[in-house]
């Protein structure tokens, strides 16, 4: 056996042990990159290299090499080729070269019935010319865009496929995965792009029969979406939690909730477990994430670290809290000592790997000498 | 899944009896994968 793939059995196990319910080894670790702060500290032009993804290998294991991680630390999510052909308006690169995401509206307000009545065909036929330009044309030159545009994608898709694959067995890494499928909360995807963060603060309050609607008749098309060819127990569905924080309590209790816990345990059901970016502050929401199905993985951003495994920490499994700001501002010695102070308080009995509060994704969000120094020393001394 | 943009096997094989077993069995992974995968790449598009 060589040494590599010693190494990746041995984190893998690491990671076993803790979807299992077992205290593994040492705390693992999950360094968190995007792909645009790979390609700036590997020096490379961002626009050339989201373009080329053949030459993303050598840029990708820059990072791998510099920065310890149990698991592949870089993934890339989107890609600008596929957006460019479909003319997009909901993602778009700005002069840096960065995939920006401004405010759209995919859905009009005289749209939720056709969305409540199906989903699906609403998205191909209403939602989809509303965001990408070269598709609101006639239907032959629509399939001409939509044809290149999935083999754009698929072409994308692959290449890094491969890549991370390379890199898994180049540098040891652990196999399991907790961005094998990804969806979205109901409400969150009526939200981000299909009514816009503006609309539905708006429509909660004017039209919450419709909201409500709309999050149930989106519920089975998201646990469709987050349920991968092949569900594993080790492996992760992704959803990013966006909205809730910004809503009412009692809004929050009928147009979020019931629709999200539906689809967390749909997945469930599928034989996937949920890995939640549970984003901003949802601490006023702590009791009903306890409600979850047990073992879903939760990275937090923000709130109480010792409330959150009080409330959570025997259930699920808790990440997240490390403030990325910190690693921009704080000295080595204070980026380190609140690796120590989080750890204390979220390590002890198992349930736990070390993560950043967010993706670092651009190479000025954190200094790059403080995050090798934090995950060195979690490396090296989180042992159990 | 009801859907005009989306179609199981099943719904395939109903619209094309002439399909033999032994083509079925060849034919049926792969033409579901395709739907699977246009399905995700939509989703993709507004998530």
């Amino acid at each position: 056996m060589t040494d590599m793939l010693a190494l990746s059995q041995e984190r893998t196990q690491l990671f076993h042990d803790l979807i299992d319910g077992k205290i593994p080894k040492k705390v693992p670790i999950s360094g968190s990159f995007a792909h645009e702060f790979a390609i700036q500290y590997a020096g490379k032009d961002l626009t050339e290299a989201q373009w080329d993804t053949d030459g993303l290998e050598p840029i990708f294991e820059k990072t791998c090499q510099d920065f310890y991680s149990d698991l592949l630390p870089v993934s890339a999510f989107r890609l600008p080729s596929f957006y460019k052909i479909l003319g997009s308006r909901n993602f778009v690169m700005g002069s840096s070269g960065f995939i920006q995401h401004p405010e759209v509206e995919g859905l009009a307000l005289e749209d939720y019935d056709a969305f409540i009545a199906s989903p699906f065909d609403c998205i191909v036929e209403r939602v989809l010319p509303k965001l990408y330009s070269k598709l609101d044309t006639d239907s032959t030159q629509k399939s001409m865009v939509m044809a290149k545009a999935f083999k754009a994608y698929t072409d994308e898709m692959g290449n890094l496929g491969r890549i991370y694959g390379n890199l898994i067995q180049k540098f040891g890494y652990g196999f399991v995965n907790f961005y094998s499928g990804f969806c979205e909360a109901p409400f969150d995807i009526i939200s981000d792009q299909l009514r816009g963060f503006k609309n539905i603060s708006i429509d909660v309050r004017r039209v919450p029969d419709k909201v409500e609607a709309a999050a149930e008749a989106a519920t089975p098309l998201m646990i469709k979406m987050g349920t991968p060819p092949n569900p594993s127990p080790y492996n992760a569905t992704f959803i990013p939690l966006h909205m809730a924080p910004y809503l009412r309590g009692k809004d929050f209790e009928r147009l979020y909730w019931p629709s999200f816990k539906k689809t967390v345990e749909g997945l469930k059901a599928n034989g996937m477990r949920s890995f939640l970016f549970v984003e901003n502050d949802w601490m006023r929401y702590i009791d009903y994430l306890a409600e979850l199905p047990e073992g879903t993985i939760m990275l937090f951003e923000y709130g109480d670290p010792k409330l959150v495994k009080e409330k959570l920490g025997k259930k699920h499994i808790i990440s997240g809290f490390y403030p990325v700001s910190l690693l921009k501002t704080g000295t080595k010695q204070q980026c380190i000592d609140k690796a120590k102070e989080l750890i204390d308080v979220l390590a002890p009995g198992g349930g736990y790997y070390f993560g950043f509060d967010k993706v670092i994704i651009t190479l000025d969000s954190a200094n790059v000498e403080n995050t090798k120094a934090v995950l060195d020393y979690v490396a090296e001394n989180a042992n159990y | 899944m009801n859907s005009k943009y989306y179609q199981t096997w099943e719904e395939y094989k109903a619209e094309n009896p002439e399909i033999t077993e032994k083509q079925e069995q060849a034919m049926a992974p792969k033409m579901q994968t395709y739907d699977e995968m246009l399905f995700s790449f939509i989703m993709f598009l507004c998530a």
